[in-house]
């Protein structure tokens, strides 16, 4: 089975007056594992539904590879869906949801049964072909969901959250299975979630979507640690923000103020900006000191491991008061407040020190210069507050 | 770029205009166009015609007000609403209390007979009582037998008894429904919070029911004001606003029925004033919470449990009288009204065998098409409802529950007025009797269906389609497997409603076909009671038994 590619120009969606999908335009190489990744409310599940003609678009073209689809009615698009809800058929046991696009495509039926076994064995249900939907686990329901899917052999597979209704557990372990098979069949996917580690896990490529636009595409790496915009930076993962004034802008970059010092950062938003936004993500900083508290053998308080010179010779640091510090197994979260008032969060991965650091204790942060980014003021309000709720869920 | 949006723009209105789910709508609305309101519109008419026959006029109103053979009749059906939905509400909110938290003796033996007065017909009911406690009863002629006079029954004060026997059921039906789907949780707290069994109720289980508690007094209270039945039989020298319009409209035969219009048209603006206070005010007010768990019966005291499983023996009893009363009548030697218990014959049926096969075919022969025709329009309102378009659909909920505020009487006069002419004439045929049952029981369908289709993730059905199978297929591959029991259940309702008909059956059927409900009534009206026991019977049989099939089928298949 070879893929698919998938192309996506200028689309619109508009439900009365909320405009869904705003003339987005999109191209999926075949065989690629796609993800539309967004906030709710962000028009990806749209975009999905619109690729799977539950929805018709009100402007745009839909192709796959050279032929448009988009005026096809869903029944002959030839794509295979898997929804959030599972949505396997309650009255039919298992090998009769599986089979049931194969009828409804009149494949004969040793034809049918071969497949449909085939597919029962891909998702490891072997022998439980008898069984009805109630008998099942919610995982294994969406393995049955996602074999009725795969057995058509659709031109596209559309995944809409797939995962968010099982546990978190068997999320991670059910986003590996997905991986995996769409590699092994090479068919194209278009995964739809809202869960930023769910995407940068299982994507070959993610669009970052925001108002029924897309913000950013780019494979993981790149969306993680080049987002282009505060909003993708915000979105991704946590990041803190701090305002900056411009000082001067340069050859070399731009220069601002950080915390009451100087930093030149690679990069220039334009001659006549006087102010930023600057970006460091909570695990690209590090606690050089805290308040009194002795230099410990393994590093100056016990926290880090990195070895005093390092730290030294390459850290930008500022200073700040803790808030809160809590304790996470594998990760030592702290919130601090800078003298102006931001909060801000700091990640310390694999602490080594036993016990919280007080309220109010004064501590050294260090970051290298290289891992702040700076973006024009403005953007990000968005982002922070959906992040902010996001955090608060 | 402009032109292909505008391209598409008409695409999609096309698309809209050739939904294929556009068609039952419309069949809908021009049927109850046709069939629900023109009809009514021709009985508000009939009343403004002044005497001479063309002007519009009051004057019909102002004799109705200003004659006390008019008022009566509307004073009454008020004060029996009022007095009836008073009293059962005061029997049910204790025992449907009592049955959901307390463990009794006995327990589902009582709710499983509650449910055979609940589906008795009215006026069988009021006939058996008429039977034990009329003129010539059993109750009365054994007190009469030792020298005690009681007081038979009859009178206003007869007919609320009646009224109260007749439909506490329902009441109890709808209550415990409604105690149980009351989270258990909150009266959990009610106890951590330091509160006994008795404060609980008042502070916590009442005000949580008090909406269902108003539903079910409203539905209590509509169904007393429509009834025919009873205030027939039981109510000579009661007139209520029923038996008043059917005795108007049948001595008016010669001129326009304008007075019969008129107390039909008082009686639907009391029904309607109703329905809509049910609709708009407590529809947001529901406190039901939608907890997976459900409160269970807790054992009282020993002495408590005595004294509670005492009170549902007489409940049990009290629902079981009429059913055994009939039974037995049916066997016993009949002089007229008068049975001479202890008596054993087969003479009733052996004289009634043959005037029952036709109205028992009649009967069967209605209410098997006109439901046909609800689960049919009705499924797929249900579904439009559901699945498409929110304001298309509350006007469609709305409008198809209409007819559940609609007196028997009021539609039964105005398909008589707007089909008895050129080019529609439908009296003296079925299809008048057909029409009225399916306008009458279209909401049950439409509510089932819908309160079903509801549940189901219409991602189900876009999967069907996903795979490969087009809408109206997937509609009947998927949705309606999906949706029987709700088709099973409102096909149920409108069948046996009616199969019992009598209110407006009794206006608009003709010699040729007569249903059972009319040949009972008759037999009754003519105090023929061995007769008439046994077509109630089979009235009884009709309706009793397709409920308890069903029950059976749906026990076995939830058990495998």
């Amino acid at each position: 089975m070879s893929g698919v590619g998938v192309r996506i120009e200028n689309l619109t969606k508009r439900f009365g007056s909320v405009t869904a999908v705003d003339d987005l335009s999109l191209e999926i190489k075949p065989g690629e594992l796609f993800t539309l990744l967004g906030p709710s409310g962000c028009g990806k599940t749209t975009l999905l539904r619109t690729i799977a003609g539950f929805y018709y678009q009100d402007a745009g073209a839909i192709y796959f590879n050279d032929r448009r689809i988009d005026g096809i009615p869903p029944y002959r698009r030839d794509t295979g869906m898997v929804f959030q809800s599972y949505a396997v058929f309650p009255f039919m046991n298992v090998y009769d949801n599986i089979a049931y696009g194969l009828k409804a495509r009149r494949v004969n039926r040793d034809e049918i049964r071969r497949r449909v076994l085939d597919a029962i064995e891909l998702v490891r249900l072997t022998g439980m072909e008898k069984r009805r939907p109630d008998q099942l686990s919610g995982g294994q329901q969406q393995r049955v969901a996602v074999a009725r899917a795969v057995v058509i052999e659709p031109s596209v597979l559309l995944m809409d959250e797939p995962l968010s209704n099982l546990d978190a557990k068997l999320r991670v372990g059910m986003r590996v299975d997905i991986k995996r098979l769409q590699k092994k069949l090479g068919i194209t996917m278009i995964y739809v979630t809202h869960d930023q580690e769910e995407a940068l896990a299982i994507s070959d490529r993610i669009a970052v979507m925001s108002k029924g636009k897309i913000v950013q595409i780019g494979s993981p790496w790149e969306i993680y640690h080049n987002p282009a915009n505060a909003y993708v930076a915000d979105f991704i993962g946590v990041t803190n923000f701090f305002r900056c004034p411009v000082e001067r802008v340069g050859k070399e970059g731009t220069t601002i103020e950080f915390q009451g010092k100087r930093l030149t950062v690679p990069g220039i938003l334009g001659r006549d900006v006087n102010e930023v936004m600057a970006s460091i993500r909570p695990e690209a900083m590090q606690i050089i000191s805290v308040e009194g508290e002795s230099v410990g053998s393994d590093g100056i308080t016990g926290i880090s491991e990195t070895s005093s010179d390092e730290r030294d010779k390459s850290l930008f640091s500022f200073s700040a008061e803790v808030y809160d510090s809590t304790y996470l197994g594998s990760v030592l979260s702290i919130i601090a407040k800078v003298p102006d008032g931001t909060e801000i969060q700091i990640s310390i991965a694999n602490p080594r020190r036993e016990g919280l650091i007080g309220e109010g204790k004064k501590i050294e942060i260090g970051f290298s210069p290289g891992d702040l980014i700076i973006f024009p003021v403005g953007e990000e309000i968005n982002g922070m507050r959906l992040n902010k709720q996001q955090r608060a869920l | 770029m402009a032109d292909t949006v505008t391209a598409i723009g008409r695409v999609n209105i096309k698309r809209r205009l050739l939904d294929p789910w556009n068609l039952p709508i419309v069949i809908f609305i021009l049927s109850f166009l046709l069939f629900l309101i023109y009809p009514i519109l021709s009985v508000v008419k009939a009343s403004l015609i002044d005497v001479s026959g063309s002007t519009i006029s009051f004057a019909s109103y102002v004799k109705f007000f200003t004659k006390a053979y008019y008022y009566r009749a509307l004073v009454n059906t008020l004060l029996l609403g009022l007095f009836g939905t008073i009293g059962i509400m005061i029997i049910d909110i204790p025992l449907a209390y009592f049955y959901t938290r307390y463990r009794i003796y006995g327990q589902v033996a009582v709710g499983t007979a509650l449910w055979i007065p609940y589906l008795t017909p009215a006026f069988i009911g009021a006939y058996t009582w008429l039977i034990l406690f009329g003129k010539f009863g059993l109750v009365t002629l054994l007190f009469k037998n030792i020298g005690i006079m009681i007081p038979t029954i009859g009178g206003f004060g007869g007919v609320l008894i009646v009224f109260i026997l007749s439909y506490y059921p329902l009441g109890f039906i709808l209550l415990t429904g409604a105690f149980q789907t009351i989270d258990p949780t909150l009266e959990e707290a009610a106890h951590n919070l330091g509160a006994s069994d008795i404060r609980r109720f008042w502070t916590v289980t009442l005000p949580s029911a008090t909406p269902s508690i108003l539903n079910a007094a409203l539905m209590v209270f509509i169904l007393i004001i429509d009834s025919f039945g009873i205030p027939a039989i039981i109510g000579v020298g009661t007139p209520v606003l029923t038996t008043l319009v059917y005795g108007e409209f049948t001595s008016e035969l010669g001129g326009p029925p304008v007075m019969a219009s008129t107390g039909a048209t008082i009686l639907l603006t009391i029904s309607m004033t109703i329905l809509v206070i049910q609709r708009v005010y407590l529809r947001k007010r529901s406190f039901v919470t939608s907890g997976t768990r459900k409160p269970v019966p807790v054992n009282p005291r020993p002495l408590k449990k005595l004294f509670l499983s005492f009170i549902f023996f007489i409940v049990l009893i009290v629902s079981l009288l009429p059913i055994v009363t009939i039974v037995i009548s049916s066997f016993t030697k009949a002089d007229g009204p008068v049975l001479q218990y202890g008596h054993f014959t087969l003479d009733h049926y052996r004289e009634t065998f043959y005037a029952i096969v036709k109205p028992l075919k009649n009967s069967y022969f209605l209410a098997t098409t006109s439901m046909i025709l609800d689960l049919v329009l009705g499924s797929l309102l249900g579904y439009v409802i559901v699945r498409k378009g929110k304001r298309l659909a509350t006007f469609i909920d709305a409008f198809s529950a209409l007819p559940l505020g609609i007196p028997g009487v009021l539609l039964g006069i105005g398909l008589i007025l707007a089909f008895s002419h050129k080019p529609m004439v439908l009296i003296g045929t079925g299809w008048i009797l057909i029409v009225a049952y399916f306008v009458r029981r279209l909401p049950h369908p439409v509510r089932t269906v819908s309160a079903i289709l509801s549940q189901v993730n219409p991602n189900v059905e876009e999967a069907s389609v996903n795979l490969g199978v087009p809408p109206i297929r997937t509609f009947f591959r998927v949705t309606s497997r999906m949706i029987m029991p709700g088709i099973i259940s409102g096909g149920l309702l409108a069948w046996t409603a009616s199969v019992a008909d009598l209110t407006c059956t009794i206006l608009i059927f003709s010699a040729k076909w007569k249903t059972l409900t009319v040949e009972t009534f008759a037999q009754i009206r003519s105090d023929l009671y061995g007769p008439a026991s046994v077509v109630g019977i089979f009235l009884l049989l009709s309706v009793l038994i397709p409920i308890f099939i069903v029950n059976i089928f749906t026990r076995v298949k939830e058990s495998s």
